[in-house]
């Protein structure tokens, strides 16, 4: 397969009113000199006369390949096969999908048809949010979740609908569900080309780099700083956010060396298994080596008093981002910012299916066992498991075998040769529904050499 | 080198011969269309059919008259000798029309536009209409005797008779049927789908199970029947592919296997009159063979390279078309050349009659 000369497809989801046609009319109407195909899901919907804006009825067609989740769009393979003939090439195609369709079919026709393969390339998948009316629909409609999990990109738009705070909840939300996602604000759906087209989302080498701390060893927190305390009282507050308490631990450093910072997070990992002292809001927090749970209250914020009794270095440890709950750290009104801070995998979920596993590890993968473990994982979790990308590094080889794949469909290949003897290594992301991370990561040990 | 070229700028999506073999009427994929004198491949018309892009054209067997579809919904008729609009006809829908065709009398022409059928009279009559395709119509197809048309789409086939609202056979297969071929004796239909196999189906249907042929390493675009409806041919990769439906075939047979272009096959046409096969690929090689004097493999596939003559060309074969006397080939190229090939045959292989 050809990698150069395909032209990139970037698919375009959300639900009706979340500003698709607003984006595509701006697309449309831009002077950036490029020749971009847009297929709109109904026919004249975009206003604008444009040979290169066609209308498509969704035609979605079941594959007899043995695979009851495989689909194609028929619509697509005759439209692009007519685009592909063409003498004026195209830079980009743009494709809408309506607001209840699954975007995976759509994902699919590059993967199945052989034309479509050899001229384009799936580049991103890309979800529209309405801030303020997406969360009539975060929890209770599968279509919704599912966009939010197949996303490569997802614009939160309309955000001068909501206040700042709002905008943080949902953007941890949306994290939370998709890990490796790279998560936009905009208004009126203005966002720069370059950051939706041709961005080579696939490649789950271009997707870490946006999401650097998702491959990170799993904690029990999904935070960690060192702020320098004086003696005296200090306040941390914390605006609602997604659960109604969280575990929390600061803890006082000896000093700043990468040595205590280590131990300091060994440490904290051990008292998470720990037991607890509950700290309701507007009580005291003394710095110790003690798990507390600070209780917030449903859908409340809360403030607490951090009394340190002498000036120097404390670790923070907090179960969920701080992000989610905009703390801060303050001293008589002075925000402080930590010294340095970590994120991390989450180990936890806030009670829903949609989640996002990560498995990093270095060793070589015996290939025949590698293919075992995905074709069963294929076979028997694939309708749970919408995306997964990976970057392998299989024993024998010189380069490292890519991949990537939408529900059953998979298409993997080798790629370039590791540039030095320390980047071998194994990186993968899944992102579905009911993911059971200890039996992914279990399997994939097992295929170890 | 008995070789003419036209170059029309526009990747060629259609073409077709005027019945008298004095005219050829090339489509570009971007709407333009010309009439080429094929004696000195002089354009005598050149103008912008469809805006958005031309899909589909014919030349109506009694040569007055030829019809065009597409992308901006409508089917239109031109005067050749003048390369003037005739009459312009809607769907009542937005989508392309992607296939036109005349009946092979010349009495009627077809065309349909996304689930849409339509067939009318050359005066411009209506003379039937059917809206409920299941997807957009991927096939049409004349019935040889011109009493009726063919349809293909998602999940099923459809025969029509002119006269009757209702379709007088559907043929289920479920999947995403692409190419459609009716044999000449109307015996048999053919279809091609998206999963690299093809189905054939016995007319009437009534009490046959429909035959599926697979081991394609691609989809096939490209089917084509002899003359006497014993032969299809088919293309799907580098090797084309002929089932003999002689006696209880194609079940259970060894098809025959022709090997020796380069890329994947693009076009294929069997005569219409004669025993000849030609094809083209998309690496440009054109081939001509003649199935009938090949070696036909018993107990395996041996894939045979005897053809009688071949030309190569700089740029895929998108379109390849019988001349009416079957000497010439046009071949419509994707860098927007027309050429004419006739076709150096050995005096042996000139086409007799029972040949078999």
């Amino acid at each position: 397969m050809q990698t150069t000369n395909q032209i990139p497809v970037t698919v375009l989801t959300g639900f009706l009113g979340s500003g698709k046609t607003t984006l595509l009319n701006r697309i449309l109407t831009e002077q950036h000199g490029k020749r971009i195909a847009v297929i709109e899901n109904e026919f004249g919907e975009i206003g604008i006369d444009n040979e290169l804006v066609i209308g498509a009825d969704e035609e979605i067609f079941e594959m007899n390949n043995g695979c009851i989740c495989c689909t194609v769009r028929g619509d697509l393979i005759r439209i692009l096969g007519n685009l592909m003939k063409r003498k004026d090439r195209l830079d980009a195609v743009l494709i809408e999908t309506t607001g209840l369709a699954d975007p995976a079919s759509v994902a699919q026709t590059f993967f199945v048809d052989d034309d479509m393969r050899a001229a384009f390339r799936l580049d991103a998948i890309v979800t529209m949010v309405d801030a303020k009316h997406v969360w009539q629909h975060l929890d209770s409609s599968s279509e919704c979740q599912e966009q939010i999990a197949f996303a490569d990109v997802t614009l939160i738009n309309k955000t001068d609908l909501v206040e700042a705070d709002g905008l943080a909840k949902l953007e941890a939300k949306i994290r939370s569900m998709n890990a490796v996602a790279r998560i936009h604000r905009t208004q009126d759906a203005a966002i720069a080309l370059d950051q939706i087209l041709n961005i080579r989302a696939f490649d789950l080498q271009n997707t870490l780099a946006t999401a650097p701390d998702f491959l990170k060893p799993e904690m029990p927190f999904e935070w960690a700083g060192v702020y320098q305390l004086e003696a005296g009282s200090h306040e941390l507050n914390f605006q609602p956010g997604p659960d109604p308490e969280m575990n929390f631990i600061a803890m006082p450093l000896t000093d700043t060396s990468e040595a205590s910072w280590t131990a300091a997070k060994a440490q904290a990992v051990r008292l998470f298994s720990g037991e607890s002292i509950e700290k309701k809001a507007g009580t005291m927090v003394v710095p110790g080596p003690k798990l507390q749970t600070l209780v917030f209250g449903e859908g409340k914020g809360g403030t607490f008093k951090l009394e340190s009794f002498q000036a120097g270095p404390v670790a923070v440890f907090t179960q969920h981002h701080p992000e989610e709950f905009q703390m801060t750290l303050t001293r008589g009104g002075k925000i402080l910012t930590p010294l340095r801070s970590e994120g991390f995998a989450a180990s936890h979920t806030h009670d829903q299916s949609v989640t996002s596993v990560g498995i990093s590890e270095r060793r070589a993968v015996a290939p025949e066992k590698f293919n075992g473990w995905l074709s069963e994982l294929l076979r028997e979790k694939s309708t749970d498991i919408y995306r997964m990308k990976g970057i392998v590094h299989l024993q024998g080889s010189p380069n490292r075998f890519v991949f990537q794949g939408v529900h059953m469909l998979f298409d993997g290949k080798p790629d370039r040769p590791w540039k030095d003897s320390s980047e071998p290594g194994n990186q993968l992301v899944f992102i579905g529904r009911n993911l059971n991370r200890a039996e992914l990561e279990q399997g994939f040990r097992a295929c170890l050499v | 080198m008995t070789q003419l070229i036209f170059a029309l700028d526009d990747p060629i999506i259609a073409l077709d011969w005027s019945p008298d073999g004095r005219r050829v009427v090339v489509a570009g994929i971007s709407g333009p269309c010309a009439i080429v004198d094929t004696a000195t491949l002089q354009p005598a018309h050149r103008w912008d059919a469809h805006k958005g892009g031309t899909l589909a054209l014919s030349w109506s067997p009694k040569g007055d008259v030829i019809a065009t579809g597409g992308q901006d919904g409508t089917l239109r008729l031109w005067i050749p000798e003048s390369g003037a609009l005739l009459r312009e006809f809607s769907f009542d829908n937005a989508a392309w029309v992607e296939h036109a065709a005349f009946s092979p009398s010349g009495d009627y022409f077809a065309a349909s536009a996304g689930k849409r059928l339509r067939i009318w009279k050359a005066s411009g009559e209506l003379a039937l209409s059917f809206d409920n395709h299941e997807s957009t119509v991927s096939s049409l197809q004349w019935r040889a005797d011109s009493k009726g048309v063919a349809t293909a789409c998602y999940g099923k086939i459809r025969c029509f008779r002119l006269g009757e609202t209702k379709p007088y056979e559907v043929l289920d297969w479920k999947a995403s049927l692409i190419a459609l071929a009716w044999s000449p004796n109307g015996r048999h239909v053919a279809s091609s789908t998206q999963e690299n196999t093809i189905q054939f189906f016995r007319l009437p249907s009534a009490g046959w199970e429909p035959l599926q042929m697979s081991g394609y390493p691609v989809k096939v675009k490209n089917l084509t029947w002899d003359r006497a409806a014993r032969y299809l041919a088919s293309g799907g990769g580098e090797m084309i592919t002929i089932w003999d439906v002689s006696g209880s075939g194609p079940a259970g047979t060894i098809p025959l296997q022709l090997s020796g272009h380069p890329q994947n096959i693009t076009a294929l046409e069997f005569q219409r009159h004669g025993d000849l096969l030609a094809s083209g690929c998309q690496a440009g090689a054109v081939f001509v063979w003649n199935p009938s004097q090949c070696p036909w493999p018993k107990n395996e596939p041996v894939p045979t390279e005897q053809r009688i003559s071949a030309r190569r060309l700089h740029s895929t074969i998108n379109q390849l078309r019988w001349s009416p006397d079957e000497r010439t080939l046009a071949l419509g190229c994707q860098d927007g050349n027309l050429v004419l090939w006739q076709v150096p045959l050995p005096r042996q292989t000139v086409v007799v009659e029972n040949a078999r």
